[in-house]
């Protein structure tokens, strides 16, 4: 119930913010974790996360610079600006403003002529319990996967498309997005025979994070924000998903979601708001 | 004396040989035992490497991540040792490192290496299940480098070893033995050049210092023997021309060897002639069996004594040679005595023996003939004075009895004048009557008339009797007369006679001693006995011992009474002492001091058939 109604008000207050602060000009340094498709370093800041920051900053005409350094800098600095999702985040670092930017959904890859094989011998070894693999730290807690079969954790993106293609598991969890880049990187010739099934109720936000001491933290939070609403509103924002999701569908409670993390990190939300 | 080969440059060469040789072994079982310890080494390395390779790539292999295991296998790669790392799976290279031929890290597509490597292989396996393998090469090539440069400085240290420990030794070896051998080696030069001045002179108290002690003290013995060696040469020399026979040395084949002047001599050759000649050339054909039969023998080392030959003069004659011969080893030492001239003077002795003994036959038998006749003439003579005694002895008993009865006056009274002329008359007949009674004596033992009656008495006894037949005498010219009793004495013999001869020797001392005493003694000696009268007389002079037992020998005195006697006392004793009681007399005597008169007999004497 409170959602629409916070969603109405931050409207209003975007409205308000663009139309006050036209005039101003903003530099803002921000700071990223590599992590493809979303942010990618060289040989220049790419990616979709990149690429939608780039779009806002230039509808908004803000100069903003964004630096990359491990996760764990990011998130043992307590004084920077962050990108990414605010989980990582919030529980050692006060923001004076979050703006989430895309959503990410986790899904379940699967290789298709091994699904197809288990099909038809489904009393095979490797088809006879399900072993599901998934990046090592990225499932906090696997209990519930465990009911599925057994559960694997691999060390980088492609050992874990590998394995799968080996048949070493027979399901990938991984983000969408960076399982199907994944693919496309390791085996352009057979992206078509992997499926991607997005898991329901998995969005998860990739929000801009600005630290509560930078300086106009605020006013920089509602430009970003009205810059984001700017460049949906003119399809730019659209073709960068396109770009991304390439031949598969936009997941389509994309944007509910989104406006969903941006009620939930309204521009005024700071640490102890969750 | 010039060394060929000197002991210092035998010994360091030695020295060096021996040093090298053991560091070598020493070197080489250092060398093997790196070379198997570097292999053990390497193989617990590679055994180290693909154990951890097998568990390290367990979990990149099953990820499939190849940057992982590209960075264990640079990782493994960054030994030098390490030659190559190839991980499978499933047969096919998933990765793989290699040392290229100019020693450059390079990826390797193919498992196809060159070279001497130890190679191990690795199954990776994940949850139990094979995943992969992994192909492990570790070169050797860095062991045999580090053995080369061990062989080289094993090679390096063992020369320098050698040689430092060889001078070292070499240098000590010099000193301690080298150069006192170089000293007692001049010595040795001086010795063996006749020069003993020089002297050893080492103060080390080992077995070098001894050697010159003993170098030193043969020295002077070699000196010693030499002198005596030119001494016995001389003397040889000498020998051999001062000798009267002839002296050889020869060889058993006959040549001479050494000659003295003699044989010249005696045999007229010149001593270069004999010396071209064997000595079987000389000697007389018939002799020459004979001489070869002594050479023989002194070839089997036999002495050859007396052996005779002839050998022939340069004037063609022969000489009888004896032979004394001593075989010393391969020589002859021989020395012959010409005794042609004692052979000829046999031979003519045995001629005038055979004439002589001829006429010692004639003679001998005209001997025996009037030996006969002068037995028969003595034993009539005996006869005759024994019977013209008796014949005597008669009438003078009758003038001796007729003189007493007138001087008794029985016949009618004598004047002074008559009674003094009667009185010598009696004296002269027993005088005469005396004198016949001992020759008659004296003749029946000659004649062999009279025979011994042996009887048993104490001999005590017998001299206690003779002493108290004496003692009167003795008496009166104040003479102590003492006899020495003997022991107890048995005698068998002639006790009457026995008795005449001490009676005889006593009356003899009572005569002859004017102040003194006179001792009668015996003694028992084993089966004899010896009884002796010792006076304190005149004595006798040495000249006139000879005559004191012969018939009428009155020897000369210088007592103021000339003492009445025949002369044939002592005589008649020593008749009597030999022939009948088989024994002997004897006298001690100097002169103005007095004698001593015995005489030994039988205590026992042999009656035999003959005898009796």
């Amino acid at each position: 119930m409170k959602q629409p109604m916070y969603g109405v008000i931050l409207f209003f207050l975007l409205l308000f913010s663009n139309s006050a602060f036209a005039q101003e000009q903003f530099s803002i340094t921000l700071q990223a974790n590599e992590s493809t498709p979303y942010w990618i370093e060289k040989p220049q800041c790419s990616g979709m996360g990149c690429e939608i920051i780039m779009a806002i900053s230039k509808e908004m005409g803000i100069t903003t610079r964004i630096e990359f350094r491990p996760l764990k800098r990011l998130i043992a600095d307590t004084t920077n600006n962050d990108l990414g999702n605010p989980l990582f985040y919030m529980n050692n670092q006060t923001f004076a403003a979050i703006i989430p930017i895309a959503v990410t959904y986790s899904a379940f890859f699967s290789y298709r002529p091994h699904t197809q094989e288990c099909s038809l011998h489904p009393s095979a070894n490797e088809c006879r319990q399900k072993r599901i693999g998934a990046l090592r730290g990225t499932i906090a807690d696997t209990t519930a996967l465990a009911t599925f079969g057994v559960f694997e954790e691999s060390y980088t993106h492609e050992s874990l498309f590998k394995k799968l293609k080996k048949g070493r598991i027979n399901i990938a969890l991984e983000l969408d997005l960076v399982g199907s880049q994944t693919i496309r990187t390791l085996f352009p010739n057979e992206v078509d025979s992997f499926d991607v099934r997005i898991i329901p109720q998995t969005a998860s936000p990739i929000a801009i994070m600005i630290d509560n001491s930078t300086p106009e933290a605020l006013k920089i939070g509602h430009r970003y924000q009205e810059g984001l609403h700017r460049i949906i509103q003119k399809g730019i924002y659209q073709k960068i998903l396109q770009k991304y999701y390439s031949k598969s569908p936009i997941p389509f409670d994309w944007y509910s979601n989104l406006s969903n993390f941006e009620a939930l990190y309204s521009i005024t939300s700071s640490k102890g708001d969750q | 004396m010039k060394v060929l080969y000197s002991l210092r440059i035998k010994i360091i060469l030695w020295l060096v040989l021996i040093i090298t040789l053991f560091i070598g072994i020493l070197q080489a079982y250092q060398y093997h035992s790196l070379k198997r310890q570097l292999v053990q080494e390497l193989n617990y390395m590679a055994d180290q490497k693909i154990s951890r390779l097998v568990r390290d790539l367990s979990l990149p292999l099953w990820e499939l991540d190849n940057g992982w295991i590209d960075s264990i296998i640079e990782t493994e790669m960054r030994e030098p040792q390490v030659q190559g790392v190839f991980v499978y799976e499933e047969e096919k290279i998933i990765s793989a490192q290699k040392i290229d031929t100019n020693g450059n890290k390079v990826k390797a597509i193919k498992d196809h290496l060159q070279g001497d490597f130890i190679l191990r292989i690795g199954s990776i396996t994940h949850s139990g299940v094979k995943i992969g393998e992994v192909k492990f090469y570790l070169s050797k090539t860095l062991i045999q480098q580090r053995l080369s440069e061990e062989l080289y400085k094993a090679i390096f240290f063992t020369l320098l070893l050698s040689i430092l420990v060889s001078l070292v030794l070499g240098f000590m070896i010099d000193i301690l033995i080298i150069r006192p051998i170089n000293t007692l080696l001049k010595l040795t030069e001086h010795i063996a050049h006749g020069d003993y001045t020089h002297f050893a002179l080492l103060s080390a108290d080992d077995e070098i210092g001894e050697l010159g002690k003993g170098i030193d003290a043969m020295k002077r013995q070699i000196q010693k023997r030499e002198n005596q060696l030119e001494q016995s040469l001389e003397e040889l020399d000498r020998f051999f021309t001062v000798s009267l026979d002839l002296l050889c040395i020869a060889d058993m084949e006959g040549n001479f060897l050494r000659l003295n002047s003699v044989w010249s001599q005696v045999l007229g050759y010149s001593l270069e002639e004999l010396y071209h000649h064997k000595f079987f050339d000389f000697v007389y054909p018939e002799d020459i069996p004979e001489t070869q039969k002594a050479v023989e023998q002194l070839i089997g080392q036999e002495m050859v004594i007396g052996f005779v030959n002839r050998y022939r003069t340069k004037e063609g004659n022969y000489r009888w040679l004896e032979w004394r011969s001593v075989p010393q080893g391969k020589f002859i030492y021989a020395a012959a005595h010409d005794i042609t001239e004692s052979i000829l003077q046999r031979k003519n002795l045995e001629e005038a023996n055979e004439t002589l003994e001829e006429k010692v036959s004639e003679r001998t038998k005209e001997l025996h003939d009037a030996n006969q006749q002068l037995q028969e003439l003595d034993k009539l003579k005996s006869m005759f004075i024994a019977s013209m005694s008796h014949e005597l002895r008669t009438p003078l008993n009758s003038i001796i009895g007729f003189t007493g009865v007138l001087l008794q006056g029985l016949s009618g009274p004598l004047n002074e004048k008559q009674s003094d002329q009667l009185r010598r008359v009696k004296s002269a007949g027993t005088h005469l009557l005396s004198l016949i009674s001992d020759v008659i004596d004296i003749s029946k033992i000659e004649a062999g008339r009279v025979e011994p009656f042996p009887e048993t008495f104490l001999l005590n006894d017998l001299m206690q009797e003779a002493f108290g037949e004496i003692e009167i005498l003795a008496k009166q010219k104040g003479l102590s007369l003492r006899m020495e009793p003997a022991a107890a004495i048995e005698m068998f013999t002639d006790k009457k006679r026995l008795y005449q001869c001490l009676l005889n020797y006593l009356s003899n001392a009572v005569k002859f001693t004017e102040a003194g005493e006179i001792v009668l003694s015996a003694k028992e000696e084993d089966a004899q006995v010896r009884i002796w009268v010792q006076d304190s007389g005149i004595g006798i002079a040495q000249k006139d011992k000879g005559k004191l037992f012969e018939a009428f020998e009155r020897l000369e005195t210088h007592l103021r009474v000339i003492p009445e006697g025949t002369g044939l006392g002592l005589y008649l004793t020593r008749k009597i002492t030999e022939s009948l009681l088989q024994g002997s007399v004897n006298v001690e005597s100097e002169e103005g001091k007095g004698s001593i008169f015995g005489l030994v007999i039988p205590k026992k004497i042999v009656v035999e058939e003959e005898v009796l």
